[in-house]
């Protein structure tokens, strides 16, 4: 913008004399304004102080004076002197107490009464004071109160436990600095039971999980009553005899590890009695495998769980069951199973260099295939009696028995769906993250440069969520954020610098660039790209190194983003740098290219279709940014010689160029971080193994990794490590765990059992994915075909497999593909799109552990 | 006198134009029966025009310290003036002439009242606000800012703007409380609206080089 004329612009200002509130201006002074930076600054004020009057809440009188006034106003009419000014009345009654106090226990009590003291003197003081110390007594009255609440006792019980085992890969002793586990011996311990307590916070059940910590041991339940208990010194797993449960007055008093550990033996009137076939079922164990500890403590008295012993039945892992309970429909599970214990025929890859990245910070398509489905109304889909979003909000991620940490920002846990072989089996291993619980406090300051993409007219649906957009921005900035707003496409540049963004400024702007965009384009247009490089290198520039990482980012609002290679490499290049690049499409755009584009950036891609959710997007993306809690995590997965991979499910290898672009980023926010939080730099070398990078990580999040792979025989399977930036310590961030397999036949504990769900999670989201996938290709019988698949599968696993025939997440995942099945045999045409979104919803869903929309 | 329930928060909406009657004018009513002798007429007032007037003091920049006496001044005054002179025009101009009138004799007063005032006890006043960081940070915010910039306007412009824009009072009732033809009342109404956009741009102009330096 240039400054025209002097007289133009005292023109503009006598014009402004007799211009009333919301009248525009004419032609030729609104080219003025554009064209003069002055000018526009005023123009742009005036319009702020309107919009700040139109705002100016009413002022109340206070009741009390009002009340005062009418009492006043009441003597008056009596005749009666009038009243003395409300500063120096005094209540009767007060007085009366304070001659009482000062006449006897003039001493003691006037000390304990000074407030009230105060108040004679100096009466809104003496307030201030009476009321502080209410408030005080309130305080400690209720803490006192608090601490007299009664807490839960759960007694706990296991007939069998393993501990940890050393590193299986160079025998050294490893630390789990995340979870905070020693290793030791592998051991078969005695009998373990327990006492805990409960306060008001956990959440504690018979049935279901649940977590009590007490300092001294931990334990996890699942809903089929198996235990996984941890103690400080190691973990234990086992089956759970018994959970009682009892309210007590606050407890303090000890527990005697030692006397509970004899429970089983010294109290079993503490215990259930063992139920009626518990003999049986240790006969049928007995058949197949020699007597172990827990027969043992059978005949000590100790419950021991219905789950049955491991049975080998045609080669398949079955979890023991009488040939006479199977049925026909398990031949879909039996082939299922089949293959995936099947260890020849198989196409093995390389178990090292860069894998993708399957944790995608906040998965974006969640939200815009929910906002579509909300778009759809209330219609319901076919005779499920539902709409289709509330079909795909049926589909959640299974729990993850993970904890989150509580002295770091991430949890590394580390499990497979087998326990231990004879020989050569496929394993498939499972590698858990977990965040730590969400930080509060503020964000901090940002820097954020909008980038908006003009290179194309927009509609008057996108112009009105631009609008909406940038209004949102403004109302979300804080005193210390600064934000700019360039433009790609015609005039573009930046429009407005960084510390000037104001509403004024940005409806000045808007107007002028919206009507210009009607007009004829120049020749030469700014490309979005450059426009994008320009913003980096600004905000580059303007970034404070103090700042945490990440408080500086562009973001790109386009109706219609064509990608090239350019734009994702400015994206990239401004990431490596520490500035992400998150991308904003409104209305119909495309979402691949948008996801690319936030992938290149390591940011987020949000979709905005209704102008209305523009402060809930802004708030979102602003948000995010104080939610992560690790950065540049590296993960490192070492297979034992011998373990071969089939595949990692969910990702791909990555080729060199993405995997330079991935060490490129690495190291970038290793060194930034270096300099910005005094975190050491230590990304230098690569040890090999195969590679995982995550860029940031999110509180409460958990995630997990399955890897397809074939053991060779019992020992060792893998060695995981995760290196990252702890942004809660400020501090380099190391977890290490390993997995090795037992020489046995032993069944799926709670832990394996886990993992294979995950394998049937990963199946489902599949089966919705592909029938998503069939039903937009018009092929109503392939998508049945898909889910029916899935329906059999689930239905004969948990035939085959007892101790999932009860599990609710897995009866709650084939009633929903049931219902999906319904919902494609009875879909009337107009309905089809919103099942499409419905479909590929609820696939997506099955992998993300936190909604979008809490992000 | 019962007291009276507080009234609405609400701007005072455009009325028509016209002599006071009873049938068309609440406000005249209420002060025809109060003069009349009717003892509930003047509570009716009260709960009308308590919040319009309080928030006319605070606009305008009246001190806390000094705002609930001024109140009660201007109500004093409307209770003896309705008795004693009643308004044969608008009641609406006329009352709020009055709490024009309280104000302006405020001011002049304050003038003097700045050089002979001892210090006041720091319990009894209502501390004005103070110029720490988080302080001025916060005016920063335009409506808390624009507040500010109220009380620093000419008083003739402050009382229009305030009367007009914040009040929502009519511009032509506004002619008839401050004695001037409406188009003097929107010449100051918008002398008063640009003085504060100049005033917004100077300071996000100061700002600005602070924050580059």
């Amino acid at each position: 913008m240039t400054h025209v004329s002097h007289d133009a612009c005292a023109d503009l200002r006598q014009h402004l004399l007799a211009l009333d509130e919301g009248q525009p201006l004419d032609t030729i002074r609104a080219e003025h304004v554009a064209s003069c930076h002055a000018c526009a600054d005023l123009y742009a004020s005036l319009m702020e102080v309107d919009t700040a009057l139109s705002e100016l809440q009413p002022v109340v009188a206070p009741p009390e004076l009002v009340v005062r006034t009418l009492a006043r106003l009441d003597s008056m009419n009596a005749g009666s002197v009038e009243a003395e000014s409300d500063l120096e009345t005094q209540p009767g009654i007060l007085r009366g107490i304070f001659d009482l106090v000062f006449g006897g226990f003039a001493p003691l009590l006037r000390s304990l009464f000074w407030p009230l003291r105060q108040w004679r003197v100096h009466p809104k003081l003496g307030s201030a004071l009476v009321a502080a110390s209410a408030v005080c007594g309130l305080l400690v009255f209720g803490s006192l109160f608090a601490m007299r609440e009664p807490a839960m006792q759960v007694s706990v019980a296991s007939p069998e436990m393993d501990r940890d085992q050393d590193s299986v890969m160079d025998g050294q002793d490893v630390t789990d600095q995340a979870t905070e586990r020693s290793s030791a011996e592998a051991a078969t311990a005695p009998a373990f039971a327990g006492r805990g307590e409960r306060g008001p916070e956990n959440g504690l059940a018979t049935a279901g999980d649940f977590w009590e910590d007490d300092d001294r041991f931990a334990y996890h339940a699942n809903v089929d009553s198996t235990t996984v208990a941890t103690r400080g010194e190691g973990e234990v797993t086992g089956s759970i005899a018994a959970v009682q449960e009892r309210t007590t007055p606050a407890v303090r008093e000890p527990i005697d590890i030692a006397a509970a550990q004899d429970a089983p033996n010294r109290d079993r009137s503490a215990l259930p009695a063992p139920p009626d076939d518990a003999e049986e079922i240790m006969q049928q164990v007995n058949r197949v495998r020699p007597i172990t500890p827990r027969r043992q403590l059978m005949e000590q008295g100790v419950r021991v769980p219905t789950t049955p012993a491991v049975q080998s039945v045609s080669g398949i892992d079955t979890d023991g069951l009488s040939d006479g309970r199977r049925s026909s429909n398990t031949s879909a599970a039996q082939i299922f199973l089949r293959n995936h214990e099947r260890t020849t025929g198989l196409h093995f890859q390389p178990a090292r260099g860069h894998w993708s990245n399957t944790y995608v910070p906040g998965d974006p398509e969640l939200r815009s295939l929910r906002q579509r489905l909300v778009d759809a109304g209330a219609m319901t889909v076919g005779s499920t009696g539902a709409t289709g979003l509330e079909l795909a909000e049926a589909s959640q991620m299974f729990r993850q028995p993970f904890d989150a940490p509580r002295r770091s920002a991430l949890a590394l846990y580390v499990s497979a769906d087998q326990r231990a072989t004879e020989g050569e089996r496929r394993v498939l291993l499972q590698v858990g993250l977990r965040g730590a619980a969400r930080r509060g406090g503020t964000r901090p300051p940002m820097n954020v440069a909008l980038v908006l993409d003009l290179t194309h007219p927009l509609a008057a649906d996108d112009q009105a969520r631009v609008r909406a957009l940038l209004e949102a921005v403004g109302a979300a900035r804080d005193a210390g954020d600064r934000v700019s707003l360039s433009v790609a496409g015609p005039r573009g540049g930046v429009l407005i610098a960084p510390g000037s963004f104001r509403h004024g400024q940005v409806q000045v702007a808007l107007d002028q660039l919206f009507r210009d965009a009607e007009r004829s384009t120049p020749a030469v247009a700014t490309s979005l790209d450059a426009a994008l490089r320009v913003s980096l290198t600004s905000l580059a520039a303007n970034q404070d190194p103090t700042r945490s990482i990440g408080s500086s980012f562009a973001l790109v609002i386009t109706p219609q983003l064509v990608g090239s290679s350019s734009l994702e490499r400015a994206a990239h290049v401004g990431a490596v740098a520490g500035i992400p690049t998150s991308v904003v499409g409104l209305g119909d755009a495309a979402l691949p290219s948008l996801d690319r584009l936030a992938l290149a950036g390591q940011g987020r891609r949000r979709l905005l279709t209704d102008a209305g959710s523009a402060p809930e997007l802004v708030r979102a993306e602003f948000d995010a940014i104080s939610q992560v809690v690790a950065r540049a995590i590296r993960l490192r997965i070492r297979l034992a010689p011998g373990t071969r991979l089939v595949n990692v499910l969910g990702s791909r290898r990555l080729d060199a160029q993405a995997t330079a672009r991935v060490r490129e980023a690495e190291r970038s926010i290793d060194q930034r971080l270096a300099r910005s939080l005094g975190i050491q730099a230590d990304r230098e070398q690569d040890a090999g193994g195969i590679t995982l990078f995550i860029p940031a990580f999110y509180a409460n999040d958990s995630h997990v990794i399955l890897l397809d792979v074939v053991a060779s025989g019992p020992g060792p399977i893998a060695e995981v490590s995760a290196r990252y930036k702890d942004l809660l310590r400020l501090g380099n961030g190391e977890a290490h765990s390993s997995l090795r397999l037992a020489r046995g036949t032993r069944g799926r504990g709670p832990l394996e059992r886990a993992v294979f769900k995950n394998l049937l999670a990963h199946e489902l989201s599949v089966a919705l994915s592909q029938a998503a996938a069939s039903l937009s290709a018009g092929d109503s019988a392939g998508a049945r075909a898909r889910l029916t698949a899935f329906s059999e599968l689930s239905r004969g696993v948990r035939e085959l497999m007892p101790a999932l025939a009860m599990d609710h997440e897995l009866a709650a995942d084939f009633e929903l593909a049931q219902r999906y099945d319904l919902a494609l045999q009875t879909v009337m045409p107009p309905q089809r799109v919103a099942l499409v979104d419905s479909l590929r919803l609820a696939s997506r869903r099955k992998n993300v552990s936190v909604p979008i929309f809490s992000r | 006198m019962n007291p009276a329930a507080q009234s609405t928060p609400v701007k005072i909406k455009h009325q028509a134009d016209g002599e006071a009657s009873s049938d068309e004018d609440p406000t005249a009513d209420a002060l025809l029966r109060h003069a009349q002798g009717d003892p509930d007429a003047f509570a009716q007032i009260v709960t009308m025009y308590s919040s319009p007037i309080y928030g006319y003091l605070t606009r305008c920049g009246v001190h806390p310290a000094e705002r609930d006496d001024l109140f009660q001044d201007i109500l004093i005054k409307v209770h003896r003036a309705a008795t004693e002179h009643p308004p044969t025009g608008p009641a609406r101009p006329w009352l709020f002439t009055i709490a024009v009138n309280t104000v302006r004799s405020h001011f002049r007063k304050a003038k003097v009242r700045k050089v002979v005032q001892l210090q006041a006890d720091p319990a009894k006043a209502e501390s004005a606000p103070s110029h720490t960081p988080e302080a001025d940070v916060a005016t920063r915010q335009t409506v808390s800012w624009l507040e500010a910039e109220i009380r620093k306007l000419p008083l003739d412009q402050r009382e229009v703007l305030v009367l007009c824009a914040v009040q929502g009072v009519d511009q032509k009732e506004v002619a008839a409380t401050l004695d001037m033809p409406v188009n003097t009342v929107k010449t100051k109404l918008r002398r008063a609206r640009l003085a504060l956009a100049e005033a917004r741009c100077r300071r996000q102009l100061v700002a600005s080089r602070e924050e580059q330096r």
